[in-house]
């Protein structure tokens, strides 16, 4: 919810002052329509949209330019206008609008039970209130509604607490030293020591040395000026390190996969425009 | 009567919306922090508070208090007020767009894209049922173009979805080269752990070290042995503190705006 | 040679673009379809699915709850359709359903409905589609204690969910033998506070997440919170290994009619390639990263002995 005063310069962009950019590509716009129109959608239309969509992304790589910020902002219209329609048809309609209005109110045949339930309409005026964040002197009403939902959550965290933190605290207390052979732990392929009929569980105790030394590190209640709390903290900054890499290499492999599937797309495109020719 | 039962709830809710405006401003912060501290103790209630054998709607024998029963009907109406923020994005983004359309701003070329985009593929997408309506009777041809329409505005948003998400390979790429220099120790451990886990996940590292025999003592070093260890045995224990400490946190900070507490420019204004 | 150094610690960008994409175009023309070793999480995936009691007869149902877009179709789509081919060769009933991303609600149906043609599934008594859901935590609260109050009309035929033979004792989340999440966000730790503590016997919940996400799990898996994952582009190519596996020894025993046609899924514009293919071009591209840092780096190293040998000259 921001404002663009006329006193704020405006954010300088590559053709982005430019009238002859600004027509060219509207122009190209609406070329792309008719283009649309004249071969009622068909498939390669579609394929050759898609190549131009990704091209014109993919040239921000060499510089900024005006072609991708044009296509930016379609992209942009388009997700805010999908979003908006898919959760009218999906949601709105069949879990609101249907069961509020009565069946002889509502003329098209849908094969859905209720119909009346008019305290439903409380659930918009409610929702409406959101909106008078836009209007200063009732913006107080978006904070009474706000607050209440976020009380509400807050209600809610106790028992997320204990649905998804308590099972974390009992898998940590593991006994380093048990009568009982695991298997080998997280498939390292390392097995347990074994010492007469006991067995040491080397991983479970350096798990536990890498917990408690991540917690000193995080543990800002005390100065780390004791030893006792500056080594393990120390510790846990280089176990910290470790992690990190491991997201790292987990984020890479990630973010190369969409990469890849988006070249295999241009690839296909490219062996289906040349090769088999347009239909 | 469903016409009387509507107009006679907006006015009902607008005469109590507008009774409350005229409190004072103390008076409006009174009411907030009430209704806040009163919906999260309904929840709180309800786990809390010792269960017993109940019968739920259908009949069936559950394990409950006497307000388990009201969670459903409740959770389903708060979701029907939550469903109107969708619009709140739209608003915004439209006050953005429009302003730097209407006053010929740079780039206003970018925001007519941004309407028109936006507004055809909302009335295409209503009028085609998104893509599902059965082009039938005596507008046949227009409900079939505008599925086709609406197949291929769909099509162009997740080719252009898909490459924005792209684009984030080439950036952690030149990320990876520019910030990844051994300096210090701390730099050196986070470089190792990245590379054993570049080359544990892929083929060509499972290659590197396919030499050393899977059933002997040195297969701890084969690189997709190394990635389980690393993973398992220092990246757990490291992600279970920080989530620890993050619910830890988050649990105080739910109990501060509970009991409003939370103090800054947001939660303390008062107009 | 100092300009040399200065050159290779400070490389413009776009050379790395371009070589990371010339590299990854080679190996997209010409790959080779990987053979992974798998990892022990998706292996556990695996054998819960195998042994979920959601087959006929069984009473239960597996919840696969799609929640991705077009930007992850590579790792989330791919692991989708390995999941599905899996479902459908051990005859098991699922329902999809998508709880907060509205692509998610149009890819996991679209999905499901292209493999049913291949595995002669019928939507209604075999598989459902729950639709798209709000993600709300009134969602979370309310789904687990009635499934068919919550869902009320399905996605596809906007028709009352309690019409279809396979909701027939689906009333709650005691009904649904396994959760799945194909997911690229950190949704399904939702379902580990709100919905996995009120069943019982304990929900399992299969966790199949694109790259980024894998490592936060670890702790859940350890835990048994998550009964297995599938990481990424790794885990979807995993995965397949072991279902085209399962493929094989069902054709060859007759229980499968036709032989698996991989470009079963039509519905969806530029559906990626079967997971083991894109992996060859995945392993190419990580070995241009690291050469790349380790150029970096041994720029840096020689920079740093060069300006101590020029610093030791001056002193002498």
């Amino acid at each position: 919810m921001t404002d663009i005063t006329p006193d704020q310069p405006a954010r300088h962009r590559d053709g982005a002052d430019s009238t002859i950019w600004s027509v060219m590509l509207l122009v190209s716009l609406v070329a792309l329509v008719i283009f649309g129109l004249y071969t009622k959608g068909n498939s390669t239309f579609n394929l050759v949209l898609g190549v131009v969509a990704t091209l014109a992304i993919f040239s921000i790589l060499y510089k900024e330019n005006p072609v991708f910020r044009f296509f930016e902002h379609i992209f942009i219209g388009l997700a805010a206008g999908y979003g908006a329609i898919f959760v009218w048809v999906q949601y709105i309609m069949p879990k609101w609008y249907i069961p509020m209005v009565p069946a002889t109110m509502y003329h098209k045949s849908v094969d859905v039970q209720g119909g009346g339930q008019w305290w439903l309409i409380f659930g918009l005026l409610i929702g409406l209130l959101f909106f008078t964040v836009y209007i200063p002197k009732l913006s107080w009403m978006n904070r009474f509604v706000l607050f209440g939902l976020m009380g509400y959550s807050a209600g809610a965290t106790f028992q997320g607490f204990m649905g998804l933190i308590a099972p974390q605290l009992t898998a940590s207390f593991r006994p380093p030293i048990s009568g009982y052979d695991h298997p080998a732990a997280g498939g390292a392929g390392l097995n347990d020591i074994h010492i007469g009929h006991l067995y040491f569980h080397t991983w479970w105790l350096i798990s536990i040395i890498v917990l408690i030394c991540t917690f000193a590190y995080f543990f800002f209640s005390v100065e780390h000026r004791s030893r006792l709390i500056r080594h393990p903290a120390a510790a846990g900054r280089y176990f910290l390190m470790i992690s990190l890499g491991a997201i790292f290499g987990t984020t890479v492999m990630g973010r190369l996969s969409l990469l890849i599937a988006r070249l295999d797309f241009l690839r296909v495109a490219a062996v289906t425009l040349f090769h088999h020719g347009p239909k | 009567m469903f016409v009387l039962a509507i107009a006679l709830s907006v006015l009902v809710f607008v005469g109590i919306m507008a009774l409350l405006h005229q409190l004072s401003p103390r008076g409006k912060k009174w009411i907030t922090i009430l209704f806040t501290f009163v919906a999260g103790l309904y929840f709180m209630t309800e786990y809390f508070w010792p269960v017993h054998h109940i019968k739920d709607p259908e009949g069936n024998s559950i394990m409950g208090n006497f307000l388990t029963n009201s969670i459903s009907p409740v959770s389903e109406y708060i979701q029907l007020i939550l469903i109107w923020t969708i619009g709140l994005g739209i608003i915004s983004l439209s006050i953005v767009h429009g302003q730097r359309l209407l006053k010929r701003m740079p780039g206003w070329h970018n925001s007519l894209a941004f309407f028109l985009a936006m507004i055809s593929f909302i009335v295409i997408g209503y009028i085609s049922h998104l893509g599902k309506v059965p082009a039938v009777g005596a507008h046949k041809d227009f409900l079939l173009g505008t599925v086709i329409t609406y197949k291929t505005l769909y099509g162009f948003l997740v080719n252009l979805d898909s490459t924005m998400f792209a684009l984030l390979a080439f950036y952690i790429a030149s990320a990876a080269y520019r910030a990844f220099r051994v300096r210090t120790v701390e730099a050196g451990l986070l470089m190792v752990s990245a590379l054993i886990v570049m080359l544990g996940l892929v083929s060509f590292g499972v290659w590197l070290t396919s030499g050393i025999p899977a059933d002997s003592a040195w297969a701890f070093f084969r690189f997709e042995r190394l990635y389980s260890w690393l993973m398992n045995w220092f990246n757990m224990p490291v992600q279970r503190a920080v989530a620890i400490g993050v619910a830890v946190g988050g649990l105080a900070m739910a109990m501060r705006i509970w009991l409003s507490l939370e103090r800054g420019s947001f939660f303390s204004q008062e107009k | 040679m100092e300009k040399f150094l200065r050159q290779l610690q400070s490389l413009d960008r776009r050379w790395i673009y371009l070589v990371l994409s010339i590299v990854l175009i080679i190996t997209l023309i010409k790959s080779y379809p990987d053979k992974p070793i798998v990892l022990p999480s998706v292996q556990h995936f695996y054998d819960a699915v195998d042994q979920a009691p959601a087959g006929p007869g069984q009473g239960k149902i597996i919840l696969v709850n799609t929640l991705f877009a077009a930007g992850t179709i590579a790792e989330n789509g791919t692991q989708m359709r390995s999941l599905v081919r899996h479902l459908m060769l051990t005859h098991k009933r699922f329902a999809t359903i998508s709880v907060g991303e509205p692509q998610g609600a149009t890819y996991g149906p679209a999905i499901a409905g292209d493999l049913a043609k291949q595995y002669g599934y019928e939507y209604g008594k075999d598989w459902i589609d729950f639709g798209y859901q709000f993600n709300t935590l009134a969602f979370f609260m309310s789904f687990p204690r009635d499934i068919p109050g919550q869902i009320k009309t399905d996605g596809q035929e906007n028709k009352p969910i309690t019409s279809f033979p396979i909701m027939q004792g689906i009333r709650n989340i005691n009904d649904v033998a396994m959760h799945v999440e194909i997911t690229a966000s950190a949704s399904v730790y939702d379902w580990m506070q709100y919905v996995q503590p009120k069943s019982n016997p304990r929900l399992p919940i299969g966790y199949a997440c694109t790259g980024v996400m894998a490592a936060d799990a670890y702790p859940y898996l350890d835990s048994g919170q998550l009964i297995g994952m599938m990481p990424g582009l790794k885990g979807a190519s995993d995965y397949e290994a072991l279902v085209d596996k399962l493929q094989t020894q069902e054709e060859a025993a007759g229980h499968v009619k036709h032989h698996y046609d991989p470009n079963a899924i039509t519905s969806i514009p530029a559906f990626p390639p079967p997971a083991r293919n894109l992996m060859y071009s995945q392993s190419a591209a990580h070995i241009v990263i690291i050469l790349f840092i380790i150029f970096g780096n041994v720029g840096l190293l020689l920079s740093r002995r060069l300006a101590k040998k020029s610093a030791a000259k001056e002193e002498a």
